[in-house]
This record gives C-alpha cells, structure tokens and sequence, in this order.
C-alpha cells in the first residue's frame, strides 16, 4: 500500500469548495429616494478555494484583508453577496445564514474562536459548553449526552474532573481546549480556526498545536487556519491562500509558497518574518505607500498598485491576469516573480 | 573607565498582596542598560516582564509592594524619588509605549492634542506651538495627512497608527529610555516591522536606550543587542542575543527557544516546556522556580541560595547550566 499517494488522492478530492465568493457590505449613510447607489465596500472579492480532504489550508493576510469576512460566510454565519459554496453536493451558498442552524451541515462546519475566554459563556460550565452543539445539532440528552461530551474533552486532554468548572476557573491552555472540545463534538468534517493560538505562551501554543494534528489525523477533518503567525502557518498547513485587499492574491503549497514567493505582497510578507535564534541576512523590503481603499475599488487596477515595489503603469490600469508559477501554484499579477533558475 | 549604565536594576523584589496570599511576583531581578543599548525582556505570561517595566517607570498598582533593592536611572535613585521628580521624568527621561496602543490613549481626545499635551507639560511650548510640534511628530512617524489626522479620535485610526501616535507621544521629548511593552502584539506582521523599524531610526537619531519587552523570541532576535530571560520573578540569563540564541546555557532558555515555530522545524520537532509557571504565592519555593519543570534538576537544585554565574557578558542563574 503506498500511504502517501492515497491520502495525496484524499486530498484531491475537496469537502469545500468556494468558487467566485464575494461580500460587499453598503456604507455610508443610506438615503431616500437617492438617485446615487450606496457606495460598496469589497470586503470579499470573487474568491476561490478548495479545501481537500484531511487537508489543512492556511489563510494568511493583514487585519481588513477580508480572512473573517471569508470564514464567516464559509461558516454560514453571514450571507454572501455571490458566489457558491459547495459542500457534500449542495450549494450552500443558497442556504440563509439564517436557516442554516437547522441545516445538516452546520454541525459538519464548525469554528473555533481566537479568544477562547470571550467565545465560551462565562456562566456555562466547561460540561455545558461542550454540550451545547451536541443538543442543539445532534439532539442528545442525558445518559449519550454526557458521554459525548466527556468523549470529546478527553480527546481534547480535558480532565473530568475539570468539566465542572466555569472559564474563569479554567487556565488559557485548558480554555483552549474547550473551545477545540466543542467545535470538534459534533464530529465536523471542516474545522474552522481563527488564531486559534495566538493569545497563548510558546510553551502552549506547541501542546494545542500538537493536539490539533493529532485531531486532524484521528477524526479526519479538514482545517481552514488563519493565523498571523506565519512561523505556525508555515509548520501545519499543507497548503496557503494569501489575501490582499478582499482578493486571494496568491495560493499554493504552503513550502513553496513561503520558499519562492510569486506575488510581490506574499514576497513582502515572507521577508517580514522574524525567525527566532538567526539574524536577518540583508536588508528587508518595506512597504510604502498607503493600501488602496476597499470601498468601490477600481476594477480596472492590481489591488497592491501604490504599494508594490515592483508595480508598473500597467498595474494600474489592467487588473491583473491569474497566471501559474508551478503546477498547483497559482497568483494574481502582472508580474510575478519566478523562481531562480 | 566604563560609564555607569543608564539604567540599573539591583536585586529588585515585588511583592503583591491579594485576598488569597502575597505573590512574590519579583525577586533578586538584576540588570542594567547601557545608553542607546537595545535590551530584550523575554520569558512567559507570569514571568515578571511588566512588573519590572512598571516598576521602573513607578506606576506599579497599589497593592504592590518593593521589599528590596534599588533602581537607579541616570543617576536617580528612582525608588526614594517624590511624586514631582518623577512627573518630570516620566515622558521627558523615560517614556512607554503599551501593548494595546488604542486603549493606551484617551478615547476621547483628539490624537493631536495628546501629543500637544506632553509637549506643554514637557518642553514648555505654548498651545500654538505645541500644536504644530504634534503635526511634525506625527509625520516623523509616518503618519499620512499628519494635519488632519491630528484632529481624529483614537477610534477613527487603525492599531497600527494608534501604535504610531503612542510612539509619537512617547518620543516627543526625546527620552533617554524608551520601555516598549510588547508594542506590536496583535499588529499585522507588515504594520509590526514598519513599526519596529520606527522605533530602532528615531532611537539610533536620538541615542535612545529601549527595553523591548516581548514573548517574541523572532522579534528579540531581530532588533535586540542582548536579551533578558525571565521565569517566574527570576531573571534566568542575561547574555548578548546572538550567543544567548546560538548557545543558550540557561534549561528554561533552551526550552523556551525549543518550543518556537521557526523554518527548518516540524511540528514533531517542537516539544512543549513541561509543567506550568509555579504558584507565586507560595511560602516554599525553591531557590531555583525552574527547577519543577527542569530535566537536568538534581537534588542540590533545591537547597541553598541560586548561584549567578558570570561568564564574560553573559550571566545564568543555574546550578547545572547547559
């Protein structure tokens, strides 16, 4: 038996698949009876992405790129303004957010919150945190009820014996836990996570990150993981989708990606990173300029023009063409860079 | 002869009293900073980072208490200074940035006139003249349209430049220490390096000191000349960044450095430091607060005073260093 090309074919075959997303939220004051449209704000602009089975896809980007926009209406917390979702044959994207707490799949999509103090009620227990979504979603009671939840905490390292507690009693490694216990009782097939790690100290961030491989890898999920991190992003994710301005402006697997750059913002993003124990070799490349605003972006003009160290006339009059590096590889730009030969 | 450190931090202890016990949050924490040195403060949650920044600027809580030791900034004795003496020195001598940059500034005062404000207090400007002082300064931190966004809200700027006027208001009357509380925590790592970068030019412009306190080993890596580790109230290593990172002596150093995300590692190659920070508010704790969660312990770890060793630049609180 050759593992790796069975879980390569896994992969190949996505749980979600998101094809043209966009999200635009009017702003402004609205008016009546005005003849003018409501400006638009392009918070998520025809995405794409496909996340494979038992596959972990990294989403990176700076704050009011559109990465919570994105995941929430992956989530269905929120509607898109177009596009489709595609999820186990049907179009979710059809579904109102609002109905979909009744849907199926809402217990096969689940989240997990970057403040794990803030997303757990301060006046359930951890006991009844877990078992919220398992009511809700499967309608368990009783006697199955606490055997699902005490399942999932102990899949998640939660001792019983702390079950009882309420957060506050709880340290920021055990809150974690909670938060991965109850996204993951349901059994999804698609974890959502958003910096699931970032409030913690090293020495858990590597206890929660060996936790959520070995999760992936028993239950068969598929993670979606945005993180600022990208030391961590660049440590669990098989593949990245980096998003500028509302557009994935880069995708891949997340080693080449981070190894040779294509898109100038992902170059830009990669030489930001500070890497522990070793000097930085040369100087790094800064970004000037202002971003371009997100409300009624030219659609005519590279989102990242104003600010690329490699822009040119062009990029500011053409939107840029999607072009392919490297087989599974793809960026957005008129001029990418190649890989040295 | 060598000139005395800027700042010096000699066997400084804290203690706080709570309703369940003291915490004994500080203790023996020695070190010193040079002028225009660049010093990291590295170590956990818990690990006394704030405390000893609080404790310089003297703005700890009041249920805190320094049972012992001294803290001397250019040649003050900032621990016997009156209230006055220290309203001087704070913002002109000696200024802070914070984590959160928002909350950090008054919510509901134009940016602008907080800059002014220090600038009036400290410099002796009139109302005019501090104002447009406040438009320069905002500029120089590469604020855009520094005139009209002088006159917003801290609620109408993103982090990153609430971050910057934070800078602005810190550096506006030139400090000979800047003590930055980890000052990008939750900035984008774009927005994080522009601001970094900003605080090492107008501090190399200016012969600014800085004490970086951060979780951040990437980030001490990067813009310290020699770093401070501290676990549980102890400083454990002090050493030059380079060598502290290339060979750690300290365990905890090692561990800490073990448990970071950093290329050329798998996630299997990442192993956890093994039990947590210990109960501060505990009578019995050993010389050594590492010791619970050490692999090299042995038995003479728990009795008798923490030897200091000194080894050139660096010093290792340990008995059994790497």
């Amino acid at each position: 038996m050759n593992a790796p090309l069975i879980e390569a074919e896994a992969r190949a075959t996505p749980v979600l698949v998101a094809s043209s997303l966009s999200k635009r939220f009017p702003v402004g004051r609205p008016r009546l009876f005005a003849r003018a449209r409501r400006p638009l704000l392009h918070a998520v602009d025809r995405v794409s992405l496909a996340i494979g089975a038992g596959e972990t896809v990294g989403l990176v980007g700076e704050s009011g790129c559109g990465k919570t926009t994105l995941t929430r209406m992956l989530a269905r917390l929120i509607d898109p303004t177009e596009g489709r979702i595609l999820f186990g044959g049907e179009d979710l994207a059809a579904i109102p957010a609002a109905r979909f707490a009744r849907h199926p799949a809402r217990a096969a999509i689940q989240m997990v919150f970057q403040d794990a103090e803030g997303s757990i009620n301060p006046r359930f227990t951890a006991f009844e945190a877990i078992a919220a979504p398992l009511r809700r979603l499967r309608g368990l009671r009783g006697a199955a009820l606490a055997a699902s939840v005490e399942r999932a905490a102990e899949r998640c390292g939660l001792p019983k014996a702390l079950l009882g507690r309420f957060p506050h009693q709880l340290s920021g490694g055990q809150k974690a836990r909670v938060g991965i216990a109850r996204a993951i009782a349901t059994e999804p097939k698609l974890l959502i996570l958003d910096e699931p790690t970032s409030a913690l100290d090293v020495s858990v961030q590597v206890v929660i990150l060996h936790l959520l491989a070995e999760l992936r890898r028993a239950l068969g999920m598929s993670y979606l993981f945005v993180s600022h991190d990208l030391n961590v992003v660049r440590l669990i994710c098989d593949r990245v989708a980096v998003m500028y301005l509302g557009r994935i402006v880069e995708e891949g697997p997340a080693e080449a990606v981070f190894r040779s750059p294509a898109h100038p913002y992902t170059r830009a993003l990669v030489d930001s990173i500070a890497i522990p124990g070793q000097k930085r070799a040369g100087a790094r490349i800064r970004l000037t300029g202002d971003p371009q605003s997100p409300i009624d972006p030219d659609p005519e003009a590279c989102r990242f023009h104003g600010r690329c160290p490699r822009g040119e006339a062009l990029c500011g009059r053409a939107a840029p063409p999607e072009v392919s590096p490297a087989p599974g590889r793809r960026a957005l730009c008129h001029f990418p860079l190649l890989e040295p030969a | 002869m060598p000139q005395p450190p800027l700042l010096a931090i000699e066997h400084l202890a804290v203690e706080f009293r709570t309703r369940s016990g003291v915490v004994r949050a500080l203790e023996n924490v020695s070190f010193a900073i040079a002028r225009g040195e660049t010093v990291g403060v590295v170590g956990e949650s818990g690990s006394g980072k704030s405390v000893t920044a609080y404790a310089v600027m003297r703005l700890l809580d009041p249920s805190a208490r320094v049972t012992s030791g001294k803290i001397v900034f250019g040649g003050l004795d900032m621990l016997a200074a009156d209230e006055a003496t220290l309203a001087e020195m704070r913002g002109r001598e000696l200024a802070m940035i914070f984590q959160n940059p928002r909350a950090s500034l008054n919510p509901i005062r134009r940016v602008g006139d907080q800059i002014a404000d220090v600038l009036r207090r400290h410099a002796n400007l009139g109302a005019r003249a501090a104002a447009d002082r406040a438009v320069a300064l905002l500029a120089e931190v590469g604020i855009p349209d520094p005139s009209r966004r002088a006159r917003a809200y801290p609620f109408e700027l993103s982090g990153g430049m609430c971050q910057r006027v934070g800078i602005a208001i810190a550096l506006a009357c030139r400090p000979a220490l800047l003590i930055a509380d980890e000052p990008t925590t939750g900035l984008d790592v774009t927005t994080q390096a522009t601001i970094m970068d900003l605080v090492a030019e107008l501090g190399a412009a200016r012969g600014m000191a800085t004490m970086l306190i951060t979780h951040d080993l990437g980030l001490a890596t990067e813009r310290c000349d020699r770093v401070v580790v501290m676990h549980a109230g102890h400083v454990v290593e002090d050493a030059p960044t380079e060598a502290l990172f290339a060979r750690p002596r300290h365990p905890y150093t090692a561990r800490l450095l073990a448990a970071t995300p950093r290329p050329g590692v798998t996630l299997a190659g990442l192993s956890p430091i093994p039990g947590g920070l210990p109960d501060l508010r505990r009578d019995d704790l050993p010389p050594c607060r590492f010791a619970a969660r050490c692999d090299r312990r042995r038995d003479d770890c728990l009795a008798g005073p923490l030897p200091l060793q000194i080894e050139g630049a660096r010093r290792v609180a340990c008995r059994h260093p790497l």
